[in-house]
């Protein structure tokens, strides 16, 4: 059974997808970009935030944003790579070929993305955290999330059942 | 594999061609090639009897067993 190349659900997927991964790239480039601007400008940064907040900053808040920039944008390039699994597998359900084992390790490298997007979430949040009290008195909501774990769970739970269905199809290939 | 399919034989006596078949048991004609050519796998109780039907024979008509 092939999919209509004209499936509005998959063509709605595709756009949203290939969107995604336009976003991933640009906040993964944004970051790269920044980086050395942070090194290289650290002194007057820390100038103009010490005169908007009115705090006294020091090394550590440069390094704290410079960690964050390098966090996020590993988790840009892991997201990038997510997107790129998923938008593999929705091509192969167009193709009418879903069941092969390939899909399985996609979804099961998803599920892995997952967790090292979650595990990232993590020391991202905390220093957000740290320098949203710093600097402004706020709060970071970023953290680990139960959205994201569960995700993992479910990706790696339909990694085994596209494995299952690849050998079954296979089974399958060759019935008269 | 040990398991012969004497198809073909089966449609020489009964003077009908692979494609006649085909279309009187809606199966493709590259289906019935594969069951002909021994490439199958497997072959479903629904062709077996589908098969016998139109030729009137036996499942043990159309399959042998070969040790060697």
């Amino acid at each position: 059974m092939t999919a209509s190349p004209r499936d509005p659900l998959l063509t709605a997927a595709r756009i949203l997808i290939v969107i995604a991964m336009v976003l991933a790239i640009i906040v993964g480039t944004l970051m790269v970009v920044l980086l050395p601007v942070m090194i290289v400008g650290q002194e007057a940064i820390l100038k103009e935030l010490a005169a908007e907040t009115g705090k006294t900053l020091d090394w550590q808040t440069t390094a704290a944003i410079q960690a964050i920039l390098i966090l996020v944008a590993i988790m840009a390039s892991i997201a990038y790579h997510w997107l790129r699994d998923l938008r593999r597998v929705i091509d192969s359900v167009g193709m009418g070929d879903p069941f092969v084992p390939e899909n399985a390790d996609r979804l099961a490298h998803m599920g892995w993305l997952t967790v090292a997007i979650e595990a990232l979430s993590i020391p991202v949040g905390g220093i957000g955290q740290w320098l949203a009290a710093t600097i402004k008195d706020a709060t970071s909501d970023f953290g680990l999330s139960l959205g994201g774990i569960l995700l993992a769970l479910v990706l790696f739970i339909l990694a085994r059942v596209f494995r299952e269905g690849a050998a079954m199809r296979s089974e399958l290939e060759g019935t008269v | 594999m040990p398991i012969s399919v004497k198809l073909d034989e089966l449609l020489y006596q009964r003077r009908m061609t692979l494609t006649e078949l085909a279309e009187k048991v809606d199966i493709t004609l590259a289906n019935l090639s594969i069951l002909k050519t021994g490439k199958a796998k497997a072959v479903r109780f629904s062709t077996l009897e589908a098969i016998c039907r139109e030729l009137d024979c036996q499942p043990g008509d159309l399959l042998g067993y070969d040790a060697e």
